[in-house]
């Protein structure tokens, strides 16, 4: 009896393993997990934000994380260096300009066999593509006009130039501004591929340049709409694309996987045509949103590379990761305050103004909450200029009235400050974000010190510091702390925010000589006079004691000793921004 | 009954309709969408805030704003649903789904867990009151419940992924580490023993020895790399399981069903060398039906062993089955870990600290899905430790609660078993109120674990919330509330219903 019940299970168990070889996995027993080579370089790299397009000139894809994946696919006229310098890619094309008459002549011209990863030659549709895209000169004027190309850049500098005229070789295009303009050296580059576009939009390449050499700006024409909605939504994924076309760039790497929301993997372009090739064959992206699961992160060897935002915590914790090489330099971002000049504040009164700077413990606000992440920072003393401009800042600090506000001898200043205001106690309001903890630190300790002088100091300190900027013009507050973002290259802060009546002039400043430097940088090629324009400007910020610069925020970046080749720089790409040119010291 | 639940679906709808205002207008006052653009100084600045402005609607008021997005929403019913996207220009429903997908994989694990340990912890610290036992689950599971999880986190990472991985290097453990480890366990088995002095020091005593032979055999097998259970070890815990499921189910003295049970193990154990060339060609439907095979192998095993009451004996059969089954499973997943630690990927570092899977990896089923075991452990470890308190002390209350009961003192009275006392009339009876409190946990599963996840780098459901939020971007935020809302309200109305079903005492009146 038992033994039949023991043989009916077994032969029950004999059947159900039988069956069940028919839901087996149909590959063959791939025991040899992981089919990539020993020898290949892979380097990962933490980033803090999900990858979401691979056209980073839109407005929507407009992301730190897609300009990094976009920077590495896609190469053109120029690469922006760790130190802010325009470099031209001669591999791929020359570009260069010519004076003409009032205004100037900017010839560009692909080097003859510049292909797309596909074989696609890059020519006269892709030149078209990144014109009509950068320029804006398709969208109609006003409110109701019609618009194409979602282009998340400035339009204005290259959109003065009108349209084109394109070379009898098919690979060059010459753009005529009407007058002198400043940035022409980085108001141009090529985008994504047109033929791609052309794809998307269901024509072909050549149609699609007949459609942008003809179209008449302002006006609907259904085939450029078609090519502006590819270009605007077509490359927009979150995923793998199951169209390949649109991994096509003419960069060091290619895109070749990704993982929705957690990793986007890079190999190397084989048929990538620039001066150095590619010495590490893939490269790794992993999302991880917490800076203290980046630094874990790299320590635990899941990532090589890690540029996390920068704190005290963040910064000591990464220098004390063995075999990780940190390094700290100042960000392109700046906190400063700013005195709201407009009629009735206190600061309208510039003995005021002067006497409040001078109470700004500025030494002791570096010491506090930046010395403990770089020991050799520094007080910022240029509104114009930040360190990355190196000698120019230097030269600015030189010719403008930045040392009479020392902050090295506090009682001095305290003292010179109430012979200044000479008995009045005005009151000044101040408004900073107070989520915010270094600038809630920087408030404490000016407030501390400004009423030694005898100011009374009222808190405005509010999460939506942003949201009342403007309101500095109707005198909702006095002083403001809060900090700008340097974008390292171009020209266009000092009319955005110093000129009379500019959209980011809170302070209701106004000086004619800061207002026609704003509107002569612009109109000149000449780099000289730039910084020339640049200098007298910031000399008179100081001298009319239109604010302070506090200091510069700090950027930290950490890489694996092993990895050669990394020049971690502030702002924008802080790590990938020449991957071409690592190698894994092996 | 029917009516009852179209009154509760009316209502709920209302609340969505409300609660949805209201997160609407919340989201739109908790930050400025435009801070970050404030304060370029880029060219392009003013282009940028535009372009946020129209795709935000931000010039329309936000209690206007929100009948816009409701317009989207309601189109559903028309055929052309709109929940909008963010501003990334990605669909909201697209970021719904694989968020929800990642939540599942990251919480459904921990929440399972800490049901099944919080509740048995409950129930044995209720039945030894005031012991030593009692005391220590008590205090730790407060301890646990008091850990901020960002905390718990950061440790996990610092000692189990990051120093685990070192230690991987050299998996030796030298005998002070060996001798104090054990010193700890056995104290650990001191305090949460409990009965006479003398029962308790030869626990203790027990404890440290079992846990210095765990780590010398560890350490002197390389277990940690090379794993395995094989047939020694599968019979052990086989029998274990057989063992421990007849105590529950139905008392040792029923032998036969504690034969079932065992008949399972030995089924399991003759089935182990056939089974390894499918194994290796395994897919995750095909361990479905393996898991299904064996239990209805331990029923079939139960029904066959016979005896007075088959039904039990059917019940023991179908869960050593199983277990069976997963020891099998456990045993394969081991004989991959090799390759896997040597993966030029993991580069013998298995633990990972982040993320919820390797990229590139292409391995095959085990490999996989060791890959996503490495890298669910932690954050399961964090939830369930976090969750433990809240189940282990409603489940202790409850059966205290029941133990005090009438039926008690008359069942006992009447000779009935303390294991049936115990398993039928207390057991059962104290899970009814903590039946409820699971059904809604289930339903704020899908909410996700807001921390845990952005620590943890899981793009799920809370860190979702918590990254739109931040940049005041209102169609995702809106996107995960009506999901856990919908959720929350169905789960609440099942809850509701299911406590009728269990209890008699309680019914729903229409």
């Amino acid at each position: 009896m038992a033994k039949s019940r023991i043989s009916s299970i077994l032969s029950l168990t004999a059947i159900a393993a039988l069956g069940l070889t028919a839901c087996a996995s149909n590959g063959s027993s791939n025991n040899s997990s992981g089919s990539s080579d020993n020898k290949d370089k892979s380097v990962s790299v933490a980033l803090t934000n999900v990858f979401s397009s691979l056209n980073t000139d839109t407005a929507s894809g407009n992301s730190d994380t897609n300009g990094i994946i976009a920077q590495l696919t896609t190469r053109g006229f120029y690469t922006i260096t760790d130190t802010f310098d325009v470099r031209h890619n001669d591999w791929f094309g020359s570009y260069n300009m010519t004076e003409d008459g009032d205004g100037i002549k900017v010839d560009y011209k692909v080097n003859e066999g510049q292909k797309w990863s596909d074989g696609n030659d890059i020519d006269k549709a892709d030149l078209l593509l990144a014109w009509a895209a950068e320029s804006g000169y398709f969208n109609g004027e006003g409110e109701n006009g019609v618009s194409y190309f979602d282009f998340a850049g400035e339009t204005q500098g290259l959109g003065q130039a009108g349209k084109p005229t394109l070379g009898e070789d098919g690979r060059s295009i010459t753009f005529n501004y009407p007058q002198q303009f400043a940035d022409w050296e980085i108001a141009y580059n090529i985008s994504v591929p047109a033929h791609v576009v052309a794809q998307q939009a269901g024509m072909d390449e050549a149609k699609l340049a007949e459609t942008l050499e003809n179209a008449e700006p302002g006006k609907e024409n259904s085939d450029l709409r078609k090519i502006a909605d590819a270009w605007n939504t077509g490359f927009d994924t979150t995923t793998k694309p199951s169209d390949e076309s649109l991994l096509v760039g003419n960069g060091p790497y290619k895109v070749t996987d990704i993982v929705e929301n957690q990793s986007v993997t890079l190999t190397a372009n084989e048929n990538y045509q620039g001066d150095n090739k590619p010495k590490v064959n893939e490269i790794v992206f992993k999302t991880m949103a917490d800076p203290s699961a980046q630094v874990q992160a790299i320590q635990n060897g899941d990532v090589d590379m890690v540029a996390p935002q920068a704190s005290i915590d963040t910064v000591s914790q990464l220098q004390g990761v063995d075999g990780v090489t940190t390094k700290t330099q100042p960000d392109q971002s700046y906190d400063h305050v700013d005195l709201n000049m407009v009629e009735g504040s206190p600061f309208a009164d510039e003995n005021v103004r002067k006497a409040f700077l001078l109470t700004i413990p500025r030494q002791d606000i570096v010491n506090k909450l930046i010395k403990p992440m770089e020991s050799d920072a520094s007080v910022l003393n240029s509104q114009l200029y930040v360190l990355s401009d190196k000698e120019n800042y230097d030269k600015s600090v030189e010719n403008n009235t930045s040392s009479e506000y020392p902050s090295d001898n506090m009682d001095e200043n305290i003292s010179k400050a109430k012979e200044l205001l000479g008995g009045k106690t005005p009151t000044v309001r101040i408004l900073y974000n107070n989520k915010n903890a270094n600038r809630v630190n920087s408030y404490q300790m000016i407030k501390e010190s400004a009423e030694k002088a005898g100011f009374k100091v009222e808190d405005k300190g509010t999460e939506d510091w942003s949201e009342q900027l403007p309101t500095g013009k109707d005198g909702a507050y006095d002083a403001s702390i809060f900090g700008w973002v340097s974008s390292g290259v171009g020209n266009s802060a000092l009319g955005q925010i110093f000129k009379t009546g500019a959209s980011s002039n809170f302070t209701s400043y106004s000086n004619a000589t800061v207002d026609a430097a704003a509107d002569d940088i612009m109109k000149t090629t000449d780099q000289s006079k730039i910084e020339q324009l640049k200098q007298s400007a910031d000399a008179e910020l100081f001298k009319d004691a239109y604010g302070l610069p506090l200091f510069q925020s700090v950027a930290v970046a950490s890489y694996n000793d092993a990895i050669t080749g990394v020049k971690p720089k502030p702002g924008q790409q802080p790590l990938t921004w020449n991957a071409e040119e690592w190698d894994i010291a092996s | 009954m029917f009516m009852y639940v179209a009154r509760r679906l009316l209502t709920a709808v209302f609340i969505l309709f409300g609660a949805s205002f209201l997160i609407y207008l919340l989201t739109a006052a908790s930050g400025d969408p435009l801070a970050e653009l404030r304060t370029l100084q880029s060219a392009n600045k003013e282009a940028l805030i535009q372009q946020r402005i129209d795709a935000l609607n931000l010039d329309t008021p936000a209690p206007l704003r929100y009948f816009i997005w409701l317009g989207g929403v309601l189109g559903c019913f028309t055929g052309k649903c709109d929940f909008g996207s963010n501003l990334a220009g990605t669909p909201v429903t697209q970021l719904l789904s694989n968020a929800i997908y990642q939540t599942l994989i990251l919480v459904v694990a921990a929440t399972i867990l800490s049901i099944l340990i919080g509740v048995s912890l409950g129930i044995i610290s209720a039945l030894r009151q005031y012991s030593g036992l009692d005391y220590t689950v008590t205090f730790a599971s407060f301890l646990f419940f008091s850990l901020p999880s960002f905390w718990i986190a950061v440790l996990l990472k610092e000692f189990l992924a990051i120093g685990f991985n070192d230690f991987l290097k050299n998996p030796q453990v030298t005998i002070p580490t060996t001798l104090l480890i054990s010193l700890v366990a056995g104290l650990f088995w001191y305090a949460a023993s409990y009965g006479k002095q003398k029962t308790r020091i030869l626990l203790a005593v027990f404890g440290f020895v079992l846990t210095a032979g765990l780590i010398i055999f560890v350490s002197a097998t390389e277990w940690l790399l090379n794993p395995f259970l094989g047939i020694p070890f599968m019979l052990v815990l086989g029998v274990l399981a057989a063992v421990v499921f007849t105590i529950l189910v139905s008392g040792l003295r029923n032998r036969r069903a504690l034969i079932a049970g065992l008949a399972m193990v030995v089924v399991g154990l003759i089935v182990y060398f056939p089974i390894q060339n499918l194994l290796d060609q395994a897919t995750f439907l095909m361990i479905v039906i393996i898991s299904v095979v064996f239990i209805v192998l331990g029923i079939i095993a139960g029904l066959l062993a016979g005896g007075y009451d088959k039904g039990q004996g059917a019940r023991v059969g179908a869960l050593t089955g199983f277990v069976m089954a997963l020891l099998i499973f456990a045993d394969r997943f081991m004989q991959s870990w090799g390759d896997y630690i040597t993966n030029p990927r993991i580069k013998g570092r298995p633990i990972p600290t982040a993320n919820a899977s390797t990229p590139n990896l292409n391995g095959d089923f085990w490999i996989s899905g060791l890959d996503t075991f490495t890298h669910i452990l932690l954050p399961t470890i964090a939830l369930t430790l976090i969750s433990l308190a809240s189940y282990s002390r409603y489940s202790r209350a409850s059966m205290l609660e029941i133990m005090n009961q009438d039926y008690i003192r008359t069942a006992r009275a009447k000779g009935v078993s303390e294991r049936a006392v115990v398993m039928k009339h207390a057991f059962r009876n104290a899970l009814i109120p903590l039946a409820t409190i699971i059904a809604m946990d289930f339903g704020a599963i899908i909410g996700g674990a807001a921390i845990t996840e952005r620590i943890f780098s899981f793009k799920g459901m809370g860190s979702l919330f918590l990254d739109s939020l931040a940049h005041t971007d209102p169609n995702p935020v809106m996107g995960v509330f009506l999901v856990t809302g919908i959720m929350a309200l169905v789960f609440n109305l099942i809850a509701d219903l299911l406590y009728s079903v269990l209890d008699p005492r309680v019914r729903v009146k229409a």
